[in-house]
């Protein structure tokens, strides 16, 4: 640094508080720009996440009106996550839940993996063909569910309908506990394959085309080619598809409320609905309903760290 | 400057000259089954508004499964519309209630039938005041049973004389389903009534008043009914068949649901259709429901939802809100009803009678607030689940009684 630098980055440092201010403006304008994402972040992420965490250390109801003393809160520590550990209704939730994830969340990988293979190559055709498969990305999870019901009624659905016409009887898609789970996973991967197809058809884009010049020219095989370039390269996409699903899949309600109810019986009653049937069912449990959604926070917390720990270290 | 002040004092005065009184705005929360019973009810409005001038309304339709949520959102956010149609009154919500026997004296309440009109009151208080009143009950479709050359049933007849009937003629008049029953615990609390089983005390101290053999008994002959005579799956809890579109759409020869469909038969069968006689078990019963309106004290224009409230549940305005949405007038003072069709008269004359040859229970148990604390969703449950063959009948009427008398724990 010679002088002359020297002495035109002290001159302004010294030249009181209108430089002071610069400086400081400088410094915080970036910090300015982001406030209102963080604002936006804080109010509608971060606050509930705490409330909802403060909630679940109180009995209480979910509406506190002060006429009714019941609904007023009172503190009992971690009374209510204790109480969790002999609800009956939450655990079966929960493991079931965790199976509709370890189910689900592969079959919607491969589904998603093989419509990208099958459509990233650009044509007019495949190009719509994209437009028809994203389709129901764009649906709300309830519609997709009526959708589902519709063809899945068992006495006057459009699925049994059509066995019928090649004398095949009517199948309990939705009144038996496994065929409901089956529809449910059907429903759930039609609803988001078509979005995590773009995700993968945008990494499959991504991949420098001369690799498989070169693979071509060594005469590697297309599965080869497939495990060997196409499925490492693609690993950053496939881990955010696996971590949206995981996510997804654990957050899964509105097609469940529409497809299934919840039933046959209870066959179907995954870990949200029990939150939302112990919170707005049940008197006065909303604390207990908050510590179930706290042990969902910990749980997607705790996969998705592990889930980008993983990919960052193989990566 | 001074043109301003002028032409803004004009504007003023215009306004003030044009609106001599300021006109009152209701909100009106209400629930629906389909357009053409909302123009119906526009229609209602409009004559209240046209014998008001002042009084005006702003319809929010919102769907029945809703409004218990509608509810606690307006306790929550203190946001309430003027006035609501609900059929049950959250806890959360009875703070914010209007106490009719302030407005219009402790005696207006007992111009109403009385099971529905107990479930109007809290203590002292009567904190809604009953609109119509509906009865469970079957409706048959008599096109069926004449195409069969089978007889309807007769008053008395039992679910053992009927249900045999019932597939005989599905099966001579090709007719898929024998019955579709609504999926409902009210619908099916109905069947346990007629067995003597219910589930509270009919007075006060409330206490669970169940006897769990009879009920597992009961519940037992439920789920054989709904494997031999209704559609496959239907009671599981998850089936989306819908028992009001298959009777309408003749795939049943029999409906158990309630007189609130009357209006709807009328105006959509294409068939002869006929209300009752309900098969009975050891008793004849119905089960008493309805709807209420309830004024929120939080309205700015208190008076006028007082007003309206009142004048829709009058002696006159009932009989004819009756007879345009083909229900039951909750209030006994009502003049006979001219139902223009005489199917629906019929019918409402035969659902009336079932619930007159009620048992006293068959009002009282739903009348307890405490049924609204998580005790219709066990008795949906415990059928759905059996029916599933998730739990057995034993463990399903347990969980009932357990749901009951935590409700009750819940209240104190």
């Amino acid at each position: 640094m010679s002088m002359g630098d020297l002495k035109q980055h002290t001159k302004p440092a010294g030249a009181g508080l209108g430089g002071v201010v610069r400086a400081v403006g400088r410094t915080s304008w970036p910090y300015l720009l982001l406030l209102p994402t963080v604002a936006l972040l804080f109010a509608f992420t971060l606050y509930p996440l705490a409330q909802g965490l403060w909630m679940s250390l109180f009995r209480r109801g979910l509406v506190v009106v002060p006429q009714i003393p019941e609904s007023t809160p009172v503190f009992v520590g971690f009374d209510n996550y204790l109480q969790l550990i002999g609800d009956k209704d939450f655990t079966v939730a929960l493991v079931r839940t965790v199976v509709f994830v370890v189910i689900a969340v592969p079959i919607q990988l491969a589904t998603a993996l093989g419509l990208a293979l099958l459509l990233a190559p650009q044509s007019r055709f495949n190009a719509i063909i994209r437009t028809i498969v994203f389709f129901p990305s764009m649906i709300s999870g309830l519609i997709i569910g009526v959708i589902w019901a519709w063809l899945f009624a068992r006495n006057s659905g459009l699925v049994n309908y059509a066995l019928s016409l090649i004398n095949i009887p009517a199948v309990p898609w939705l009144e038996q506990d496994q065929m409901a789970q089956i529809a449910v996973v059907v429903a759930w991967v039609w609803g988001s394959a078509g979005f995590n197809m773009m995700i993968l058809i945008a990494g499959l884009t991504a991949i420098p085309r001369d690799l498989y010049e070169a693979a071509a020219i060594d005469g590697t095989s297309r599965w080869r080619t497939f495990t060997r370039i196409t499925l490492p390269l693609l690993e950053p996409s496939i881990v955010v598809v696996v971590v949206l699903g995981v996510i997804g899949a654990f957050q899964v309600y509105e097609i469940i409320v529409s497809l299934t109810t919840g039933g046959p019986g209870r066959a179907t009653v995954f870990l949200i609905q029990n939150i939302y049937e112990t919170a707005f069912k049940k008197p006065n449990q909303a604390g207990v309903a908050a510590a179930q959604s706290g042990v969902l926070f910990v749980i997607l917390m705790v996969l998705t760290i592990v889930q980008l720990r993983v990919a960052r270290r193989r990566s | 400057m001074k043109m301003m002040k002028r032409s803004a004092l004009a504007l003023i005065a215009a306004v003030a000259l044009a609106t001599p009184t300021m006109a009152s705005q209701l909100q009106l929360g209400w629930y629906v089954d389909g357009d053409e019973q909302e123009q119906k009810l526009r229609a209602l409005l409009d004559e209240y508004t046209k014998a008001h001038p002042d009084t005006t309304f702003d319809l929010q339709i919102t769907p029945y499964d809703g409004m218990s949520e509608k509810f606690r959102q307006y306790a929550a956010s203190g946001i309430m519309p003027d006035v609501s149609l609900t059929s049950s009154m959250e806890p959360v919500v009875r703070p914010f209630l209007v106490d009719w026997a302030k407005v219009n004296g402790p005696d207006w309440i007992n111009q109403f039938v009385k099971g529905w009109a107990d479930g109007a009151r809290l203590g002292d208080q009567v904190i809604a005041a009953p609109l119509d009143v509906t009865a469970v009950g079957i409706f048959y479709n008599a096109d069926a049973f004449a195409k069969a050359g089978i007889p309807l049933p007769q008053a008395g007849a039992t679910w053992d004389d009927v249900l045999p009937v019932l597939k005989q003629v599905s099966e001579k008049a090709g007719v898929r389903f024998p019955l579709v029953w609504d999926v409902s615990a009210h619908r099916y609390l109905t069947y346990q009534f007629q067995y003597g089983n219910h589930i509270y005390s009919e007075d006060a101290p409330i206490k669970v008043a169940m006897d769990d053999a009879s009920w597992v008994k009961v519940l037992k002959q439920f789920v054989k009914i709904t494997e031999d005579y209704m559609p496959p799956g239907l009671w599981s809890g998850s089936s989306s068949d819908k028992p009001y579109d298959m009777f309408v759409n003749q795939q049943a020869v029999a409906y158990m649901s309630g007189s609130w469909q009357i209006g709807s038969f009328n105006d959509n069968a294409t068939f002869k259709w006929q209300a009752g006689p309900t098969p009975k078990g050891t008793v004849s019963s119905s089960n008493v429901g309805g709807n209420y309106l309830v004024a929120f004290n939080t309205s700015k224009h208190l008076d006028e939802a007082e007003a309206f409230v009142t004048w829709i549940t009058s002696p006159e305005i009932q009989a004819e809100y009756a007879k345009t949405f083909g229900l039951l007038p909750a209030n006994k003072l009502a003049p006979a009803v001219d139902y223009s069709s005489p199917d629906a008269a019929a019918a409402v004359k035969g659902f009336q009678a079932d619930l007159e040859n009620s048992p006293r229970y068959a009002a009282t148990d739903q009348a307890w607030p405490e049924m609204q604390a998580g005790v219709w969703d066990a008795v949906k449950a415990s059928v759905t689940q059996v029916v599933s063959g998730q739990v057995t009948p034993e463990e399903a009427v347990a969980s009932v009684h357990k749901a009951a008398e935590a409700a009750i724990a819940a209240s104190q």
